[in-house]
């Protein structure tokens, strides 16, 4: 059984709070630029100017991308043969929230749903826990803004709506939230499962590199369909028109009941701010 | 996609030049308020109370900014989601706040907002996010 210090864990989080939230990955900033030469309006090519020149101060002054530095959600996989010593490993993940937020000078976004105080420390973090073979502790980070969040919907079709449904529910869903997500987003897109496993579904495949291409034949070519079905929505960069209304299409699917087809579109803000790291 | 400066507090003039998706750069005091702030403001409204700044030709930025580090005066700052304001903006442009700054859509109050005078859709400088402007105008819609 191998054994990892829980402050080791502590001080991973902290830093993937901050890096995340000041760097933007590279996928992301090479999704721009190659949008942004495909871009014939004046405004659309405005947003990305300006969406570069903000990543770029971002990164000289340290200041976080956006002001809402999300609330932050865990995707975590725990080998069957690693333990993490000194604390049991939720709230060593929580404890590194708190120092990263506090240390970065991250905003702190979560609050209580009612009386809306806030807990003052942005736990606790969302964290979604996988056990797998090996001896290895795989944590990956998401700072999830609110507005593309609350953009986010999921609906039980009938199995018989099949793609077809899929697809116009997926695109009344992008066109309908329009400019609030801070567009141009990433679609995640959860097939299956149950009614609260396919928006996990949706909210992992929003960790996959921009531009990949899904391992699944049959998938990918659903994903290039639908952005190129979503880009025709014209809504463009932060909703002021264009070509560029999505970045990219994410699907993941897991079998569900003989009797449904759960759908969830969890919709990502252009600044997709994540990170995955290995102890 | 034409380029303003202008000066807070505005004009009626300032406003009636502007079209959706020019691009206004505003120097002066702008006041930052979110749903809190805006109920709080409604609140003292209600009981007719004074508002702790004038409402004529204001600016409102819907803005929460992340802390501001040592030696900064703010942290991030960039507009947050205008419709979480709807049920409370039309009551403060109707008492002379002419501007407000947000991003994405309003709701069909709008339509309440366009009838005491207009929204444009303009660029916000550095975080791309839509200034949205009212005014308090009949027939002056765009």
């Amino acid at each position: 059984m191998r054994t990892i210090q829980a402050e080791q864990v502590i001080e991973t989080v902290a830093r993937m709070c901050i890096d995340s939230n000041r760097y933007l990955p590279q996928d992301v900033r090479e999704s721009f630029e190659r949008n942004a030469a495909r871009e014939e309006a004046p405004a659309a090519r405005e947003v990305f100017r300006q969406l570069k020149e903000n990543y770029e101060l971002a990164e000289q002054t340290g200041l976080p991308l956006c002001q809402d530095t999300g609330l932050a959600v865990f995707f975590v996989e725990v080998g069957e043969d690693v333990r993490v010593e000194g604390m049991n490993i939720r709230d060593a993940i929580n404890e590194g929230v708190r120092n990263g937020y506090a240390e970065g000078f991250l905003r702190k976004s979560a609050c209580d749903p009612f009386t809306r105080a806030n807990t003052t420390d942005n736990t606790p973090a969302i964290i979604h826990f996988d056990i797998v073979p090996g001896d290895k502790l795989k944590i990956a980070f998401m700072a999830k803004g609110g507005g593309s969040e609350n953009m986010s919907r999921v609906t039980m079709l009938a199995p018989a709506q099949g793609w077809p449904g899929i697809k116009r529910f997926v695109l009344e869903r992008v066109a309908e939230a329009g400019p609030n997500p801070c567009p141009p987003t990433i679609v995640g897109i959860g097939i299956g499962g149950t009614f609260d496993y396919a928006p996990i579904l949706a909210k992992k495949a929003l960790l996959r590199k921009l531009g990949d291409v899904n391992p699944d034949p049959t998938l990918a070519a659903m994903e290039s369909e639908l952005l190129e079905a979503l880009n025709k929505l014209g809504i463009g960069p932060m909703g002021l028109g264009g070509k560029t209304s999505c970045l990219d299409v994410k699907i993941a699917t897991s079998p569900c009941h003989i009797a449904s087809l759960p759908l969830a579109v969890n919709i990502q803000c252009h600044s997709s701010r994540h990170q995955e790291v290995e102890l | 996609m034409a380029e303003y400066n202008l000066q807070t507090p505005l004009t009626d003039e300032d406003i009636d030049q502007l079209r959706a998706g020019d691009v206004v750069r505003l120097t002066g005091t702008i006041y930052t308020a979110r749903d809190a702030a805006h109920k709080r403001l409604c609140d003292l409204l209600d009981k007719g109370e004074d508002l702790p700044f004038d409402l004529p030709g204001s600016v409102i930025y819907y803005v929460g900014p992340s802390p501001a580090p040592p030696g900064r005066p703010i942290g991030a700052a960039g507009p947050t989601t205008s419709y979480r304001m709807d049920s409370y903006a039309p009551r403060l442009h109707a008492l002379g706040c002419k501007a407000s700054v947000g991003k994405g859509k309003r709701d069909d109050q709008g339509g309440a907002q366009g009838a005491q005078g207009r929204i444009l859709r303009g660029d916000g400088r550095g975080r791309g996010a839509p200034v949205q402007m009212h005014h308090r105008r009949q027939g002056h819609r765009i």
